[in-house]
C-alpha cells in the first residue's frame, strides 16, 4: 500500500493531521484531540498517516518550519516516530517514542487550566501501557529484560501526581489509578498499589462517588482483589459486590471476573451461590465446591482444589477454598446428626465419633478417631459446633439449641 | 583520627601490660570502649564493649597498635557479652566474608546465598533449644527476619537464573520454608500475602514434594488435626525443613492445648498420656509447656496427670521459650 504512495500525497496527509492536531488543541476540542492520538484504535486514518511518514521521511522539517506546529514539535516528532515504528512492527521503538510524546504531552497537560484534554491524558495513559506489554513480549521474545512496562509504571505516576491534586482535573485521577492497578497486578508487584489508594480513599476534598461509574468499577474490583489476597473477607465482599452492583449488566465478560473472586469471599461467609449463576457465567470450577458444602463430602471440595489447582493458586483463592473444609465437616456432622434425629429423638443429639470415622470412610477419607476428636474441637472453639466432647465415652454431645450456627454473613472465627 | 582514638583510650584506663592478663579484678576502672568514629561496614554488629573485637576493628585504623615493640593491650572491664551472643556475632561476621563473591560486598551467587539459609536455619533451630532468657528471644527474633532477608533475595535469584538456565533441583526445598514460616510465631512477615505468593509461583515448584509437604502442613494446622500434622512431620521433613519447624511446634501444640481444654468435657478431663502422643512431647515436656501456657493440669490418684476443661487462662508460649522436639514413643526420637 505505502509503495503507491506519492510524496505529494504523503506530504499532504501529514500537513492535514498537523493541522487538525493544532486545531484541536488551539480550540480545546479534547475529543478531536483524542480520535488523533489514539493509535491501538487501528483506525484507517491513523495508519494512512503511518504510511505517509514511512513515505515522506522527513516530517520533523514539516513540523519545525511552521510556529503554531513547532511549539508542539516535542510531542509531535517522537509521536510520528512512534507511527512509523508500530507500522513496521518495532514495538520497542515504538514504546520508547511514544514515552518521549506522552511525557511533553504532560507537560502541556499541566500548563492547561480546564481538565479540557482529560479524554486525550487518559487515551495517553492507555496506549502507554498497551504499547509497554507490546514492547516487553518483543524484549522477552528475543532473550532481553522486559523493563518497558515498569517504566510506563513510573509515568503514569507521574500523570497521577499531575492529577490528583484539588481541582477540576481529579475526577480524571481514578482512571490513571486503575491503569496503574493492571500495571502492578501484571507484574505482581501489587504492594505498590497501596500508595495510590490511600491518595484516593484519604482524600476529604473529593467524595469517591463523583469518579465515574466506570472508573469506580474498575477500581472496586481491583482492591477487592487485594482483600481477597490478603483474607480480608468482608472488606472484599463489600468491594466486590459494589462493582458487581455498578457493573454493565451486558459485559459478561466482566461480570465473570468479578463473580471469580467474589464466590470464594461468599462462601467464607457462608453464602451459596445458585447452579445456575455458575453455568450462565462459565465457572465450573466452583460447581463441586458448592455441592461439596451443600452435602458435607469432602471429597468433592478436595477434588476440586485437585482439578483447578493451577486456576485457583493462579488467581489467589486456592487457600480461602481450603479453608472451606471446616464447614464441609460441619455439614457432615450435621447431617449425621439429622439422621440419628429420624431415627431416634431423644439420642440424636449425641453423636459416637466412630460413627463420624465411618461416614469419612465411606467418602473415602481414612482417619481415626483421635483425628476426628482434633476436628471436633477446632469446630466447636471456632463455633461452628455448639456442644463438647467427652474423650473417655469417644463422643461428640451437641447442644440442644441452635448446635449449628450458621454464619450468617460473617467469616470463621480465626 | 588516631590521636584521638589513642587520648580516648587513656581516658577510659585502658591498660597496657607486659604480657596479656585476662579479667583483671578491678572494676573501679572498668571503662566502655565506644566504636571506632569511622564507619566500618560492621559497626552495626559492634554494639557491646567486647574488647577482643574491638582492638581487632581498632588494627585496621591504626596498624601501630600491631607492631612487633606494641605493648599487649589488656581490657580492665569484666565480660559484660554473653558468649552464646559472642559466639553468634562471631558467626556472623565470619559469613558476611565468607559469602562475599570476589570481595564485593554487593554481589553474591545462589550457592552462598544457600549456605546462609542453612546457617539461619540450623541457628533458629539451636536458638530455639536455649532455655529461655530475654537477650536469647530477641535474637531468635533478629534471627528470623535475617532468615526471611535470605530467603527472599535466594528466590530473586533463582527469578533471574530461571530464564537461562533450570534452577537447582534443592529450590523447591528453599520455596517450602517460606511456607512453613507461616506456621510459626507472628514476625511482621515481609511482603505480601502467601495466597499472592503462591499466585507468582510456577506450577511445577508448588506441585514439588516439598512444597506439598509444607502446604500439607498448613492445611492441618487451620483444620486442627493435629494427629495428622505431627505425625506427617516426623515421616515426611527433611533435616532442615524440621530445624526450622522444631522452635515454632510449641507454638502448635499450645494451639492444640486451647483448643482442646475449651471443648473438652468438664467432667472428663483429657488425660496428658494420650495427648503427648499426638503431639509427639515428652509427657513431662507437656506439662511444663501447659503450665507456659497458663494453664493447670490435675492429678488422679494413681498419679496420672490431665488437662482439665474450660479454662480460660490460655495464653501462646513466648517465643523465648523452650523448644521441644518431635518425640516418637513409638520409635526412636529425631
Amino acid at each position: 500500500m505505502a509503495l503507491h504512495l506519492s510524496m505529494g500525497e504523503a506530504h499532504r496527509r501529514i500537513a492535514e493531521y498537523l493541522a487538525r492536531f493544532s486545531d484541536a488543541v488551539s480550540s480545546q476540542d479534547g475529543s478531536a484531540l483524542k480520535s488523533l492520538i489514539f493509535v491501538s484504535s487501528n483506525s484507517f486514518y491513523l495508519l494512512a498517516l503511518a504510511d505517509a511518514l514511512n513515505v515522506f521521511q522527513d516530517s520533523s522539517r514539516l513540523v519545525n518550519q511552521t510556529d503554531k506546529y513547532s511549539q508542539l514539535g516535542e510531542i509531535l516528532i517522537p509521536y510520528f516516530r512512534c507511527l512509523q515504528s508500530i507500522r513496521i512492527g518495532r514495538f520497542v521503538d515504538a514504546y520508547v517514542a511514544f514515552e518521549k510524546a506522552a511525557n511533553a504531552f504532560l507537560q502541556e497537560f499541566r500548563n492547561w487550566e480546564t481538565g479540557w484534554a482529560m479524554e486525550a491524558m487518559h487515551t495517553v495513559a492507555l496506549e502507554i501501557r498497551v504499547l509497554a506489554e507490546r514492547a516487553d513480549r518483543e524484549l522477552a521474545s528475543s532473550g532481553k529484560n522486559p523493563e518497558k512496562l515498569q517504566g510506563a509504571g513510573s509515568f503514569l505516576m507521574k500523570v497521577f501526581g499531575a492529577l490528583a491534586g484539588k481541582g477540576p482535573k481529579r475526577v480524571g485521577a481514578l482512571y490513571v489509578t486503575c491503569q496503574l492497578f493492571k500495571i502492578y497486578f501484571k507484574l505482581g508487584t501489587v504492594h505498590l498499589c497501596r500508595s495510590v489508594i490511600r491518595s484516593i480513599e484519604t482524600a476529604r476534598i473529593f467524595d469517591f462517588e463523583e469518579f465515574p461509574t466506570r472508573d469506580k468499577v474498575t477500581y472496586m474490583y481491583y482492591t477487592g482483589r487485594l482483600e481477597v489476597f490478603n483474607e480480608n473477607f468482608l472488606a472484599a465482599d463489600q468491594k466486590l459486590m459494589y462493582a458487581l452492583m455498578h457493573c454493565n449488566p451486558r459485559s459478561k465478560d466482566n461480570i465473570r471476573m468479578i463473580l471469580k473472586y467474589l464466590i470464594p469471599v461468599k462462601l467464607s461467609i457462608g453464602i451459596l451461590p445458585k447452579m445456575e449463576l455458575l453455568e450462565k457465567y462459565n465457572l465450573p470450577e466452583y460447581m463441586d465446591v458448592v455441592n461439596a458444602l451443600k452435602r458435607g463430602d469432602l471429597r468433592l471440595l478436595r477434588g476440586a482444589l485437585r482439578d483447578y489447582e493451577d486456576r485457583f493458586l493462579r488467581s489467589g483463592v486456592y487457600l480461602v477454598l481450603e479453608k472451606l473444609e471446616l464447614q464441609v465437616y460441619q455439614r457432615l456432622v450435621k447431617k449425621i446428626y439429622i439422621i440419628q434425629k429420624q431415627k431416634d429423638p431423644s439420642k440424636a443429639h449425641q453423636v459416637k465419633l466412630e460413627v463420624i470415622v465411618k461416614a469419612l470412610k465411606w467418602l473415602e477419607m481414612d482417619m481415626d478417631v483421635d483425628e476426628v476428636e482434633c476436628i471436633m474441637a477446632i469446630l466447636i472453639y471456632k463455633n461452628l459446633i455448639k456442644g463438647y466432647f467427652a474423650h473417655k465415652s469417644k463422643v461428640v454431645v451437641l447442644s440442644k439449641q441452635d448446635p449449628f450456627p450458621r454464619l450468617n454473613g460473617k467469616p470463621v472465627n480465626s | 583520627m588516631e590521636k584521638k582514638n589513642r587520648s580516648r583510650a587513656d581516658k577510659s584506663g585502658f591498660q597496657r601490660a607486659r604480657e596479656t592478663r585476662r579479667n583483671p579484678p578491678s572494676s573501679s576502672n572498668s571503662w566502655k570502649f565506644r566504636p571506632p568514629a569511622r564507619k566500618e561496614p560492621h559497626a552495626a554488629v559492634e554494639q557491646s564493649s567486647d574488647p577482643s573485637s574491638s582492638i581487632r576493628e581498632r588494627s585496621h585504623n591504626d596498624g601501630n597498635l600491631y607492631s612487633p615493640n606494641a605493648p599487649a593491650l589488656v581490657g580492665t572491664c569484666p565480660d559484660m557479652c554473653p558468649e552464646k551472643e559472642r559466639a553468634q556475632r562471631e558467626r556472623l561476621r565470619d559469613l558476611a566474608v565468607f559469602e562475599r563473591l570476589d570481595g564485593n560486598l554487593a554481589r553474591t551467587s545462589p550457592g552462598l546465598a544457600v549456605k546462609k539459609v542453612k546457617f539461619h536455619i540450623i541457628s533458629h533451630k539451636k536458638l530455639g533449644r536455649c532455655c529461655g532468657k530475654s537477650d536469647v528471644s530477641s535474637l531468635c527474633y533478629l534471627n528470623m527476619e535475617q532468615l526471611m532477608k535470605c530467603l527472599l533475595s535466594l528466590f530473586d535469584m533463582y527469578d533471574i537464573n530461571q530464564r537461562s538456565k533450570s534452577i537447582g533441583k534443592n529450590a523447591a526445598e528453599f520455596y517450602s520454608f517460606y511456607v512453613l514460616l507461616h506456621l510459626g510465631y507472628k514476625i511482621p512477615k515481609m511482603g505480601d500475602s502467601l495466597s499472592f505468593w503462591y499466585s507468582q509461583l510456577a506450577l511445577p515448584i508448588l506441585q514439588s514434594k516439598e512444597m506439598c509437604f509444607a502446604r500439607s502442613l498448613l492445611r492441618y494446622s487451620q483444620v486442627g488435626n493435629y494427629k495428622r500434622l505431627f505425625s506427617t512431620i516426623a515421616a515426611e521433613a527433611s533435616d532442615l525443613q524440621l530445624c526450622l519447624l522444631e522452635p515454632f511446634l510449641n507454638e502448635v501444640r499450645g494451639q492444640a492445648l486451647s483448643y482442646i481444654s475449651y471443648s473438652s468435657y468438664k467432667l472428663q478431663p483429657y488425660p496428658l498420656r494420650d495427648l503427648c502422643k499426638i503431639l509427639m512431647i515428652k509427657e513431662a515436656d507437656l506439662e511444663s509447656l501447659c503450665y507456659e501456657c497458663g494453664l493447670e493440669t490435675s492429678t488422679d490418684e494413681g498419679g496420672s496427670k490431665f488437662l482439665p476443661a474450660k479454662q480460660t487462662s490460655f495464653r501462646l508460649p513466648k517465643p523465648g521459650f523452650q523448644s521441644y522436639s518431635l518425640f516418637n514413643s513409638e520409635k526412636n526420637h529425631r
